[in-house]
């Protein structure tokens, strides 16, 4: 990059806005919360989630000020926070506060305390929402007798939509572009896309392509296609790997959500349940995949 | 003669020769009806599953038939008929409530009234019909009499076969339904076909239709809506009484929506609540790129909870009432004797969806969620007591009456986009009530009051501030640039 040209033609601000992706991930997240606040009305008519969502970015802002001041004292690192704070504040939802202070605290925790060969192992704001689930499952345990999570999260909240294909998936590309994970976003959605089609026009015998063009636009999978199974520190390192990882991930996915077989349980939001699970494997994909580690500075 | 109307889990086919019967509106003298609303009641505990519903319909009895899809192969001791009034219970208590205030008189009648109308939006409701051999694949895994009714379950291996049993057997079925039928097959649901047993019926000396409740096992928490589609054009209206062990119960594959509530509306309102609230719904609905599913109440019902809503316009249901809907988890104790941990854990969620093939192209399908928050779509006015206002207090309350009236009007055109004539009478009672109330004379030739309103004692530290920059800025050393220039 010729960084002399282009500081005489774009202004300061802009000059270091692009200097990291992450600039964009954050604007375009918030985005997405602003437009879910006010357009889709997640906030309910009294705004009482607002608190909740400022809450959330407020402990984890905190939590990753702490982590860093013990380990870099490099404190761009506060970027990522902000990042997994409004990941955390677009899927997961809670009745009690505690329960998103849980999810905040476990989901910047975990990239403290899960390391591997200088890596955190999981996705952190996937990482908040299954801890959240889990522990508060297992908190009321005892006065239920019975795993009753407080949180979860609502794989409908965004409809389905054409537009927000197009939109996700152009803003999406644009950070992917620039940390080299688009590989990771269009194997794990083209398998995914493979294997709905098939299911609904093949095998079930659907006449209308709408139905499987409803599933594959809901904007909770967009989402998490392109800003969440993306991030390049917790995916493999070696190209292949990764495209290897996001296609088990859209395999196991569908064989959760499916129709045709007879699970005990159908999982709703199963893709965000089978990243926390095949997270892992990043490791051991690593360690026999051999590829140059992500940074965030170069 | 009162139509049937279209009911959302039923093929809309018919027995004999009649023409379909879909899409008619049912209008009764005391309440608006939304056009085609369907109404049913889901219980959902782990994987099990209680669906009722209720039927209406009053055509030709020998010509009612209905389909619905099922996941299992039901038992004679899944299938029950409930009391038809238990879905006016639930309507009543759920629906879209108007609340009614009354303001105390200024000038001393400490009258306080309190008041709650009977708000509820009635919801009519119809049913389609349905109804219909080993040689086309079709296998009849079951038949039962269960109330007025005669039961079948069908399995199917293919949607032409099962839609050639269903002609053969008199049932005609429109031109769509074989290629909705086979993503059922495919996926191994099987067909619940109802029709009704004359003699029975008149044996059991019933009148009109029972609800009917099917209970079964299924990982699939949904609610099939293709099959009404298949040939309705019209846009179809149902209520869902959904309830759960946790929270609140939401649809996954579509956007949830609470709809607007705890808005102020002019009085006059009141003698068309139901109109009101179906252009409501209407513009709401259309807001949303008629693609969203409203909730219109959300309470933890169980006895533990003594507040059952804020303010209930009827009896919330007791815990006979929900084990009529269904609700099968609340028995006090369970079956070895112990105390039962779900007791006090019920929870209602009201769902009201307007959907069409164009908009709504997959089934309904729901999960639990753990959320609690209650909801009820509920709605206000206020009686203004304008009549005897000659005291001093008088005017300030006019003022306020004619603010208030302003905002309620532009509450209803932003509600329900309605312009109504009502609104110019509304306004002018109370402005021409206030211009009848003299002004204080106090108020005349105070500059303060002119230039900061009523509340113009709070301008003096303003201006005291003002003083004191001025003064700071006076004395600062270097003088201003513009005196230099001179």
């Amino acid at each position: 990059m010729s960084s002399t040209t282009q500081a005489k033609s774009a202004s300061p601000f802009l000059q270091f806005f692009k200097q990291d992706a992450r600039h964009f991930q954050i604007v375009y997240l918030s985005i997405f919360l602003i437009y879910g606040i006010f357009w889709l009305g997640w906030a309910g008519q009294h705004f009482e989630s607002v608190t909740q969502y400022l809450l959330i970015i407020g402990v984890c802002l905190i939590a990753q000020a702490i982590g860093i001041h013990f380990t870099t004292k490099d404190f761009r690192g506060l970027k990522s926070a902000l990042i997994t704070a409004l990941g955390l504040c677009l899927l997961c939802k809670a009745n009690s506060s505690w329960t998103l202070v849980l999810a905040a605290a476990t989901a910047i925790g975990g990239k403290y305390l899960i390391r591997y060969k200088g890596k955190h192992v999981f996705n952190p704001a996937n990482m908040g929402i299954i801890m959240a689930i889990i522990i508060s499952g297992l908190v009321n345990f005892s006065q239920y007798d019975r795993f009753v999570p407080d949180a979860w999260v609502s794989p409908g909240q965004w409809g389905s939509d054409v537009i927000m294909l197009f939109v996700l998936g152009a803003m999406g590309s644009i950070v992917l572009l620039r940390v080299g994970r688009l590989d990771t976003s269009l194997a794990f959605i083209g398998t995914f896309a493979s294997l709905v089609i098939l299911r609904d026009m093949v095998y079930l015998g659907e006449t209308d392509w709408r139905i499987p063009f409803h599933t594959l636009t809901n904007g909770s999978l967009l989402l998490f296609t392109f800003f969440m199974i993306t991030d390049p520190v917790t995916t493999p390192n070696a190209k292949w790997a990764r495209i290897a990882w996001a296609v088990a991930i859209a395999v196991i996915s569908f064989g959760l959500t499916i129709d045709a077989f007879s699970l005990d349980v159908r999982v709703h939001a199963a893709p965000i349940y089978t990243l926390f699970a095949l997270a892992p494997i990043t490791a051991l994909l690593d360690r026999y995949f051999k590829g140059k580690k992500f940074s965030w500075y170069e | 003669m009162k139509q049937p109307i279209a009911f959302f889990l039923s093929i809309c086919l018919l027995f004999s020769q009649t023409f379909a019967f879909c899409g008619f509106y049912v209008a009764k003298a005391d309440a608006s009806l939304f056009n085609n609303t369907s109404q049913v009641i889901l219980a959902r505990k782990g994987n099990k599953t209680t669906v009722t519903m209720q039927s209406d319909y009053e055509g030709d009895l020998k010509d009612f038939a209905m389909v619905v899809p099922v996941p299992e192969v039901l038992a004679r001791d899944q299938i029950r008929v409930v009391d038809a009034s238990i879905f006016e219970k639930l309507d009543s208590y759920s629906g879209p409530r108007l609340v009614e205030y009354y303001d105390q008189n200024p000038c001393g009648h400490q009258i306080v009234l309190y008041n709650m109308l009977p708000g509820a939006v009635n919801v009519g409701f119809g049913l389609g019909n349905a109804m219909s051999d080993s040689a086309f694949g079709v296998t009849v895994e079951a038949e039962y009499e269960v109330g007025e009714y005669d039961i079948l379950i069908l399995s199917a291996k293919e949607s032409d076969g099962l839609e050639t049993w269903l002609t053969r057997n008199g049932y005609k079925i429109p031109a769509k339904a074989a290629s909705v039928l086979k993503p059922y097959i495919q996926n191994g649901m099987k067909f619940f076909v109802v029709k009704v047993n004359l003699e029975n019926m008149t044996a059991l000396g019933q009148q009109s239709l029972s609800p009917i409740q099917l209970t079964y096992h299924s990982d699939k928490f949904m609610l099939p809506i293709r099959l009404g589609m298949a040939n309705a054009k019209a846009d179809q209206d149902m209520i869902i009484y959904a309830f759960s062990n946790l929270g609140r119960i939401e649809p996954t594959n579509y956007r949830v929506v609470d709809i607007p509530t705890d808005r102020e509306i002019p009085t006059f309102v009141q003698e068309e609540f139901g109109d009101f609230y179906k252009s409501l719904f209407k513009k709401a609905w259309a807001c949303e790129d008629k693609e969203a599913v409203f909730t219109e109440y959300a309470w933890d019902l169980s006895e533990i909870n003594p507040v059952k809503c804020d303010p209930c316009p009827f009896t919330p249901p007791t815990y006979t009432d929900l084990e009529e809907a269904g609700v099968f988890w609340i028995k006090p104790t369970l079956p070895d004797g112990s105390l039962n941990p779900d007791y006090n854990r019920v929870f209602m969620t009201r769902m009201h969806v307007r959907y069409n093939a164009e908009r709504f192209p997959q089934d309904l399908s729901f999960q639990v969620t753990p959320n609690e928050k209650r909801f009820q779509g509920r709605y206000i006015i206020t009686h203004s007591d304008i009549q005897s206002t000659d005291c001093e207090e008088g005017r300030p309350y006019l003022e306020k009456v004619v603010e208030r009236r302003e905002k309620e009007v532009r509450e209803l055109r932003s509600l329900t986009g309605w312009t109504v004539k009502d609104n110019h009478a509304y306004l002018q009672e109370a402005r021409a009530a206030l211009s009848k109330t003299p002004e204080k004379k106090a108020d005349k030739g105070n500059l303060f009051l002119l230039f900061l309103g009523e509340n113009w004692p709070w301008g003096l530290p303003g201006i005291a501030l003002m003083l004191v920059f001025h003064y700071l800025w006076s004395r600062r050393r270097k003088p201003y640039k513009a005196y230099k220039l001179i």
